[in-house]
This record gives structure tokens, sequence and C-alpha cells, in this order.
């Protein structure tokens, strides 16, 4: 493998097992979604195993990629519904639940083929975890009880938000850059998501330590 | 490339205007809430000196009416013995009476200085220096052991005098210890007060207790009776901060610091 493969590949990715190693040994205190959430990191790191072994053995790994943008967009939607269960919103996640596996479908049918990377529902994606984000900072800022550091969703929240917010562009525009930028800026920008990735996991499993009992 | 432009700069847009809109609604919303908080506080603020201001006026009303009621009973009934003592005397024997009259008159006169003098002390004792301090704290603590059946104990040594303490704080201290005592012989049925005041290089410390039925209002110190009130408000006029026992406990304990420079 080439070295400037090595970090996007293995070591990034490698990072999720931090999350998910803090995960199972506190899982006696996790909350629902936050198991969720571990549910998530499983399957996202099956996703990246498999991934790179396609990758590895120069085969298409793009359908793997529509198909794993469905389970863990549902995956996360579940997790907000987790979250917000009383607050009145809450009721249109189970819809964007089922509706947004439904535009994933409709996006591989017509518009981006299942050999085609899948930017637009990974864009749709980002948007969704982004405004889930800021409704979870709109109506959880008002728990004063404990530190900002204390409060296990705030990190994983500020997890989330940094990743999906900054890799937004570069999914809606990961075509185009195939199509534009040199092979070498191409793996830069990668290189720059898998970065995203790494903070994310760091601070989900900041967010998972800081669960108690 | 096969994807579509314009949804690309659709999606691009939206996301980012997501964002900035996000974080700007935050930020309102944020700012109003801590102008409201500020609010709110303010308003707290004036309404706890508004109940302190009613609480010196009330006392002072209370003050006046003692001052004039230690008037009329204790000079005012005094000096009216006098006049018929005069009245008595200008219709008899002036010769015979002379002797007697001049007795009866100095003995009335002694016993109006007497309690004008009581009266002014009591208005505002005489401090003046460190030593006044220390002189007026064991006078009081004499006064209202021979007046009351508590057993009080001071524990206030002449080592303990603190040094470069002015009249003013002096003055309060000294109600506050007056005040307490008061409380103490009017509400706590209580068998014994004990006062220790200890002085360090930058504090004095004054610990009041006593074992009556303790203070069982935890509302809050702005809610408590006026008597509390006062001493509140002496107190944060020298910057002292203070400490009570907590509510239920036998008898009341209040711990009292006092930064001296």
């Amino acid at each position: 493998m080439k070295q400037e493969y090595i970090y996007m590949n293995v070591i990034a990715p490698a990072f999720i097992l931090l999350p998910v190693a803090i995960a199972f040994l506190k899982y006696g205190a996790l909350s629902k979604p936050a198991r969720l959430l571990l549910g998530y990191l499983l399957i996202d790191t099956l996703v990246s195993i498999l991934s790179s072994a396609l990758a590895f053995y120069h085969i298409a790994n793009t359908p793997l990629y529509h198909i794993a943008t469905m389970i863990e967009t549902v995956l996360l939607l579940y997790f907000f519904y987790g979250i917000f269960q009383q607050k009145y919103f809450a009721r249109y996640i189970p819809w964007a639940m089922v509706l947004f596996p439904v535009a994933c479908i409709i996006n591989t049918l017509c518009f981006q083929h299942i050999l085609e990377f899948n930017s637009y529902t990974l864009s749709l994606q980002s948007l969704l975890i982004i405004l889930l984000c800021f409704l979870y900072w709109w109506h959880y800022e008002n728990e004063l009880a404990k530190p900002w550091a204390g409060v296990p969703l705030n990190w994983i929240i500020s997890g989330l938000l940094l990743y999906f917010s900054s890799s937004f562009l570069l999914f809606t525009f990961s075509n185009a850059a195939l199509t534009y930028l040199s092979v070498k800026n191409f793996i830069l920008v990668w290189n720059i998501h898998a970065t995203l990735s790494v903070v994310m996991y760091i601070f989900i499993g900041i967010g998972f330590s800081k669960y108690q009992k | 490339m096969k994807d579509n432009f314009y949804i690309l700069l659709v999606i691009s847009i939206a996301g980012i205007g997501m964002i900035i809109t996000g974080f700007i609604l935050l930020q309102v919303r944020n700012q109003n809430k801590l102008l409201r908080q500020q609010k709110q506080l303010a308003a707290a603020e004036i309404m706890h000196q508004k109940t302190l201001l009613q609480a010196v006026i009330t006392s002072q009303e209370a003050e006046r009416q003692r001052i004039g009621s230690d008037l009329h009973d204790e000079v005012g009934a005094v000096l009216s013995s006098l006049r018929m003592l005069i009245e008595k005397h200008s219709d008899g024997d002036a010769f015979a009476a002379e002797e007697g009259f001049t007795e009866q008159s100095k003995n009335i006169i002694d016993r109006v200085i007497k309690n004008v003098r009581q009266i002014s002390h009591n208005l505002s004792p005489h401090i003046n220096g460190d030593l006044g301090f220390y002189d007026a704290v064991h006078e009081l603590c004499d006064t209202v052991r021979n007046s009351v059946p508590i057993r009080l104990t001071l524990d206030f040594s002449e080592e303990h005098i603190p040094a470069d303490l002015n009249n003013s704080t002096a003055m309060a201290v000294y109600r506050v210890l007056a005040e307490l005592i008061n409380n103490t012989v009017k509400h706590a049925k209580a068998d014994k007060i004990s006062i220790c005041i200890r002085t360090a290089t930058d504090a004095m410390q004054i610990s009041y207790a006593d074992d009556g039925i303790g203070f069982t209002n935890d509302m809050g110190f702005s809610t408590k009776g006026m008597g509390l009130q006062n001493i509140e408000s002496r107190l944060n006029m020298i910057s002292a901060t203070w400490a009570m026992a907590p509510g239920n406990s036998r008898g009341f304990a209040m711990d009292i610091s006092l930064p001296i420079k």
C-alpha cells in the first residue's frame, strides 16, 4: 500500500477503536442513545474495513457507501430521536428515518449510479445531522446543573457537528474533486477528511467516558 | 463529472447558510437570555435593598418610640414629682421645710441626671478607640448578666483587642452583638449565651451561640425577622462575612468575620 494511503485507510480509521473500546468499558453506564451511537460506530468500523479491503483488491467500493449511508443515517437519526424523545419535533424524526432510505434508493436508481460516489445523499445526510446538532444546542443549553465538559452529549454532538459541517462540502464536491483535482491533491483532501473523522472519534470517546452509572 | 452543478451549488448554499444561521440564532438567543438574567438579578437586588431599607426605617421608628417612652417614663415622671414637691413646699412654712426640700430636690435631680445619662448611653454608647470597644462589649455583657436570668460567657481578652478599629466599625459590631443578644433574650428561650472574639492579623472573628430553640427559617436571610435584617445591613456596611448554623439545629449560632486593615 502506498504511504499516502496508509494514514487515510489504516491509521485514521483505526481511531474508531478508541470510542468503541471506551463504550464497551462503560457499557453499563451508557444511555440508550449512546448505545445506538455505538451501533453507528460499529457499522462505521465494518464499512471502513470492507472499504479498505475492496480498495486494496481494486474492487469498486461505491456500492458499499450507497448502502452504508442509508444504514448509518438511520442509526444517527434514531440516536437523535432518543435524545429528543420529549420534544415536539421528535415525531418528524421517524419520518426522516423512512424518507431518507427512500431518497437514497431513488438517488441510486435515477441520479447517481451504484458505481458512482453518492455525493447527493451524503450531502443530505450531513445537512440532516447538522440541523439536528443545532437543535440539540438550541434545546439543551439550559442544563446548567453540570459544567459543559461534564455532559457526555455535549462532547458527542460537538464531535458530530465538527465532522459533518466540515466534511459536508467535501461530500458535495467529491465527484467534482475527482474530475478537477490531481491525484495528489485528491488524496490530500481525503486525508483532511480522515483527520476530521479522527477528531470526531476522539470527541465521541471523551463523551462516552463522561457517562456515570 | 456527471453531478449536476446547480444541485451541488444549492446543497452547498443551503448547508453553509444553515450552519451560519444556526450560530447566529444561538448567539442571539444566548445574548437575550443573558440580558434577561441580568435584569432578573438587578430586580432581585433592588428588592433586597428595599427590604433592608424598610427594616432600617422600621427599626428607626421603633427606636424613636423607645426613646420617647424612656423620656416619658424615666425623665418625665421624675420631673413631675419634682414639680409637685416644689408646689407642696411653696404653700407651707418655707424655713421649716427648707432643709428637707433641698435634700429631696437634689435626690430627684440626681435621678433625672442618672436616667438621662442612661438613656443617652443606650442611644449611643461611648466607643472611642480600641479600648473603648473592649469596654463597651464587656459593659454590654455585664448589663445583660445583671438584668436577665441568662448565663452569658464572654471570651474577649485584652490581647484580642483589634488595633486600628475605627469607631463606626466598632459601633456596628457592638450593635450587631446587642441585636443578637436582644434576639436571644426575646425569642430564643435560652439559658446560655457564649460570645468569643478573636483577632488575627487581618481579620476579627466573632462567634456567637445560644442554646435556645434555634432558628428554623431556612427561606433565606432576607426573609427573616427585622432583627436579623438589621444585622445583615450592618454587617454589609462594614464588609463583614457571616455564616449561621443550619436550620433546625439546637440553638442559634453565628460566625462573623470582619476584615481589619
